[in-house]
């Protein structure tokens, strides 16, 4: 009864790891992907004034207008991105329905889109859903895991529609410097292809580092399909608001399909955002407070034998490397929950190049992660 | 990071919790555990970290206590103002926050005391009669849902244990 298409996607080897950490008890989880603080105060009450002043039918297809104009204002002045809140901007249910969208909008059967990993889950099964043929291109840890220009272009072929990047990445924690982006955008231009830009996590970005939009790069203006949105960065993944912001004839294809899809983002959502006051000091707070356990986890992995970890520089996401203990990412991952209560994601959930690694996230306590760091020391100890 | 931002740092991380290891504090801002000791030991000598306490729930060891907020109406004293009253008053070990605000009172205090009798006698015998104290009005707490920034109910966030 199911399409092939659909089977062909395996559901398998993650999921049992995921089914068995719901079952465990007395576990710390360094396994999940998203914050851990409450949404910010004026967020929710902006959003519980939304629903008691009846704002709570649909909106625009598009989005609600003033909305999208704040969303315009802040791509110019932060991205440099000059799109027109008309028609150029179009709000959806997080960045997961922004993916599927700009991909559906551009793939067609047998169209290639390479896709640099590991990766976000996501990318790979969207392109294949949308009957595309997802090409995979490995980073190494040498790299810091940005992908290299060489490796992009070795794999173009005359299918090929668009490359899919996002920095800062998940499960990485890399970030792609600005050389890199105009290295992929000369690709780009050279070769007449669209990039889908996934930006979730701009705001989580350390060391002074500074993130770069692609779509501000020379040609890529028109070129370039920007996805962003608001769970990472005010907490609140399960609202699902985010936008998409493209050249109009990119969103005019995404609107249609969104339109007989989803019809709009959520109201609430997108009132509560328009509404709330000033968040600018909870967003930096945040931040600051993933910076102080990103380095005490970085730190104590790189304590533990047979462990290493490069420092990430977004996102909330350690990928350490555990070659050294002879397992495998799964492995690992399934003895270290069994055996010392701790769970990890294994690396190659996230593509072939992830093996070898696992995803600890540290959107998660102080206690839970100096917790988890002891439980692995001894667990590392008896291995 | 500049030197001061470093302390404010330090304050913060030790304001949600004074017993975070030192090493831990180390690692988190790239500082050696003797240079966190040392800002340390300088924020108590500076008298900007005062104590550092505890936060107990009695109620649930078992051990019941009385507590009031106090609202206190005084004669501000020629060249002491409110501050003499204010030293005199916070000696007493059983008023645990004492402030100076606006309104229709000067003063006011939270006191904690063994049982209700003692907070009767603290503002009747020892308060009052104050000559500068023209007024009080008590407040007996029936039920502390936060104390100290901490909520006493036991509501656990659901949030799932692992997702990509």
């Amino acid at each position: 009864m199911i399409a092939k298409r659909v089977r062909d996607v395996p559901f398998s080897g993650i999921r049992k790891f995921f089914d068995l950490v719901m079952r465990s008890e007395g576990i710390i989880s360094l396994g999940v992907g998203e914050p851990d603080f409450p949404t910010p105060e004026p967020l929710k009450d902006a959003a519980i004034r939304a629903i008691e002043d009846n704002y709570t039918s649909y909106t625009s297809n598009y989005g609600l207008l003033e909305l999208r104009e704040r969303i315009a204002k802040k791509l110019r002045t932060r991205n440099d991105i000059n799109r027109s809140p008309e028609n150029e901007i179009l709000i959806t249910n997080g960045v997961s329905e922004g993916l599927d969208l700009a991909v559906r909008a551009i793939v067609d059967p047998g169209d290639d889109v390479i896709i640099p990993e590991p990766s976000y889950v996501s990318y790979t099964s969207n392109v294949w859903f949308a009957y595309g043929n997802p090409v995979t291109v490995p980073t190494t840890e040498e790299n810091s895991f940005r992908v290299r220009s060489e490796d992009i272009v070795e794999r173009l072929t005359k299918k090929t529609k668009a490359i899919l990047i996002g920095s800062p990445n998940n499960p990485t924690g890399n970030i792609l410097r600005k050389k890199d982006l105009e290295e992929i955008a000369g690709i780009a231009v050279e070769h007449d292809l669209v990039v889908i830009s996934d930006e979730i996590y701009e705001d989580l970005i350390y060391d002074n580092e500074k993130h770069y939009s692609i779509a501000s790069l020379n040609g890529m203006g028109d070129r370039t399909i920007t996805l962003n949105g608001y769970s990472k960065p005010y907490a609140f993944t399960g609202w699902r608001l985010g936008y998409v912001a493209a050249a109009v004839e990119f969103i005019e294809a995404m609107v249609k399909i969104h339109q007989y899809t989803q019809i709009c983002a959520s109201s609430i959502s997108q009132h509560a955002v328009l509404n709330a006051f000033e968040l600018d000091d909870y967003v930096r707070d945040m931040v600051k407070s993933y910076d102080l356990r990103r380095k005490l986890l970085v730190k104590g992995l790189n304590s533990l034998p047979d462990v290493s970890c490069i420092m990430p520089k977004g996102a909330f996401y350690a990928f350490p490397n555990i070659k050294e203990t002879g397992l495998s990412s799964a492995e690992f991952a399934e003895r270290l929950l069994k055996e010392a209560k701790v769970a990890v994601i294994p690396g190659d959930a996230f593509g072939r190049s992830g093996e070898g690694y696992v995803r600890c996230a540290y959107s998660v306590s102080r206690e839970n992660i100096s917790g988890a760091l002891d439980r692995m020391q001894k667990f590392m100890e008896k291995l | 990071m500049s030197k001061l931002d470093v302390d404010e740092e330090i304050l913060k991380i030790l304001e949600d919790d004074a017993r975070i290891p030192v090493k831990e504090m180390a690692e988190m801002l790239d500082l050696s555990e003797k240079e966190v000791e040392d800002r340390m030991d300088k924020l108590s000598k500076e008298g900007i970290i005062r104590k550092f306490k505890t936060s107990i729930d009695w109620k649930r060891k078992g051990k019941h206590r009385s507590a009031a907020v106090i609202q206190v109406k005084v004669v501000p004293q020629q060249r002491a103002g409110f501050s003499r009253i204010c030293r005199e008053i916070s000696k007493d070990s059983r008023v645990k926050d004492l402030y100076v605000a606006t309104g229709e009172y000067d003063l006011i205090l939270l006191v904690e005391t063994a049982n209700i009798d003692e907070i009767s006698e603290f503002v009747t015998e020892k308060l009052a009669p104050k000559k500068e104290v023209v007024g009080t009005y008590t407040h007996i707490v029936l039920q502390a849902y936060k104390r100290d920034g901490v909520i006493s109910f036991d509501d656990k966030t659901k949030r799932l244990k692992i997702s990509i």
